[in-house]
């Protein structure tokens, strides 16, 4: 059976199921839209203006060569790796100066407030608040939570917020989660956050004994895996998909890593 | 291998030429541009105390770190962020520099070398003058052990950074031998002139170990009102000093004795739906 991650609702938060947490989907992945802009544009230059193709942008791209973000496998793989939170109330933000706002709520809200570590609005700083999630999170011993931003949300102008990135052990502590965000100074100056929208993302993982990182810059090694890169290079080239059937439905591991192993052991006893 | 740490390796790419000065590096707080804030609000709070134009109403003594610490230096889930990250270095300097509505001329430092960063036709239509994504070769092949993958993301906190957002993707790095590729977009309102230079901060990547989790709300009144009792009573005891959450969670601690029995209570829930055998 998989580990399972526990999400408990504050009782503020009242009845749940419009804000239930979701797994994370492409729905957020706004480089979909922005390449698919780019093939309307390319499309429409090359019927009324002649302009000739670089790359496969007719239908046969999906065939072909698929043109967009949402066949990239490197995108689609982060849907697998956390749930969406949402915002548990509405509010309206308008700017009142360089770093100043007015949070206008609901007098029973008490989700979105100043923080006396992150603002002083009395003098003039408030573009951080305070944010109560809504949830408590319960992960198996072991497991901690990263709390991140949305990934590939593109334009800061339609999510002006951004959200202070840590990890929590949510296996030990049972806390409501609680994350301050900052609103950046390319935001409009009144902008509103509706109940039940994407807000930020939760992501468990388990604690591991602390890994190593090892560059390996000798020559034979950069040789080695320059060879391997043109190999696995040369194999995307040739056709579509390689890289999900290959690694994704399948498992082909990297002769790399242990050969990598032996080599670094070798040049730490040394 | 068996008891032998694991290891995430980074190989340079040839075109990298020496990298003493791009070596990535383990993700510290000197990216955190949360610390400078929360300073700056408490040099600005201790100012309007002194001129006696604001009284306070939570301790900004100097004792601040021993008493309540209230910068976010001290903050243990940003400090746990390091314990998963690496940083990845801007592999060449170059000007970004906005020249029409979404056109920007990409002038790399790499003049006649290999250039890092260019459009690509996916992201990108530059000959109509949509040119606002580049596509970014970090320059690092990484090789994770069996059954890890990494998270290549945006460096977290950092958000007086360049203007640039790159795509966040995974990759299974144990298998796919390949330099690390990523798409960058100028984010709106980013300044008329990016400057990236060598060896700067650039990006992260998180090695993690594939394994299937699954989502439970719960529901059950009972459990629910047991977690807000627990919850309060973890949070009395932060109010009562500083740096409990990391004496009570990151250096000691037992798991919360909640999760065996929300586990059980979601395996009743189950089994009561399961069809009835024939």
């Amino acid at each position: 059976m998989a580990d399972r991650i526990f999400f408990v609702p504050t009782p503020r938060l009242g009845a749940c199921d419009d804000v239930k947490p979701e797994k994370l989907s492409q729905a957020q992945n706004e480089w979909m839209e922005h390449s698919r802009d780019v093939l309307a544009a390319k499309r429409k230059a090359a019927a009324e203006k002649g302009w000739q193709p670089t790359s496969e942008i007719s239908e046969d791209h999906h065939f072909l060569r698929p043109f967009g973000g949402q066949y990239c496998p490197a995108l689609q793989e982060v849907a697998s790796i956390g749930w969406l939170l949402k915002w548990p109330a509405d509010a309206v933000l308008k700017n009142t100066g360089p770093r100043a706002w007015d949070v206008h709520v609901n007098e029973t809200n008490g989700f979105y407030k100043y923080h006396g570590m992150s603002s002083f609005p009395e003098g003039g700083l408030g573009d951080v608040l305070s944010i109560s999630l809504g949830w408590i999170v319960v992960t198996p011993p072991g497991f901690s939570i990263l709390i991140k931003n949305l990934p590939n949300h593109l334009s800061g102008w339609k999510h002006p917020m951004l959200f202070a990135e840590g990890v929590i052990r949510s296996d030990q502590a049972t806390v409501p989660i609680q994350v301050h965000a900052l609103i950046p100074p390319n935001s409009p100056k009144e902008f509103v956050i509706k109940r039940g929208q994407p807000m930020c993302v939760v992501m468990p993982f388990r604690r591991e004994e602390p890994l190593q990182a090892a560059v390996m810059d000798d020559a034979e090694t950069r040789e080695e895996a320059h060879k391997l890169a043109v190999r696995d290079g040369e194999t995307f080239a040739n056709a579509t998909g390689r890289y999900k059937e290959l690694f994704i439905e399948d498992t082909n591991h990297s002769p790399l890593y242990p050969i990598l192993v032996e080599r670094a052991d070798k040049k730490a006893a040394t | 291998m068996s008891g032998h740490p694991q290891m995430v390796f980074v190989v340079p790419s040839p075109t990298l030429g020496r990298v003493e000065d791009v070596f990535p590096e383990r993700l510290t707080q000197d990216t955190n541009d949360w610390i400078a804030h929360t300073r700056e609000i408490l040099k600005k709070k201790r100012k309007a105390v002194v001129a006696g134009q604001w009284k306070t109403t939570t301790y900004i003594g100097e004792e601040h770190e021993k008493i309540k610490p209230i910068t976010a230096d001290h903050c243990p889930a940003m400090q746990d962020l390091e314990s998963i990250g690496f940083v990845l270095k801007w592999p060449a300097t170059a000007l970004i520099r906005k020249v029409a509505p979404k056109g920007w001329q990409v002038k790399p430092s790499t003049a006649g070398n290999f250039n890092f960063y260019r459009y690509s036709p996916l992201t990108s239509f530059a000959e109509a003058g949509e040119a606002e994504a580049i596509v970014v070769e970090t320059g690092w092949t990484v090789v994770t052990p069996p059954g890890w993958s990494v998270l290549f993301k945006n460096v977290p906190n950092a958000f007086a950074a360049t203007g640039l957002s790159f795509a966040e993707g995974i990759v299974r790095s144990d298998q796919a031998t390949i330099p690390l590729v990523s798409h960058a977009m100028i984010t709106e309102g980013a300044p008329a002139e990016i400057r990236v230079k060598r060896g700067e901060p650039m990006a992260v990547v998180l090695a993690f170990k594939r394994e299937p989790v699954e989502l439970a709300v719960v529901t059950d009144p009972a459990l629910v009102a047991e977690t807000a009792k627990a919850a309060e009573v973890v949070a009395a005891s932060f109010q009562a000093a500083g740096g409990v959450y990391r004496k009570l969670f990151a250096d000691d601690g037992p798991p919360s004795a909640l999760y065996p029995k929300m586990l059980d209570a979601w395996k009743a829930e189950h089994a009561s739906k399961k069809p009835s055998s024939p």
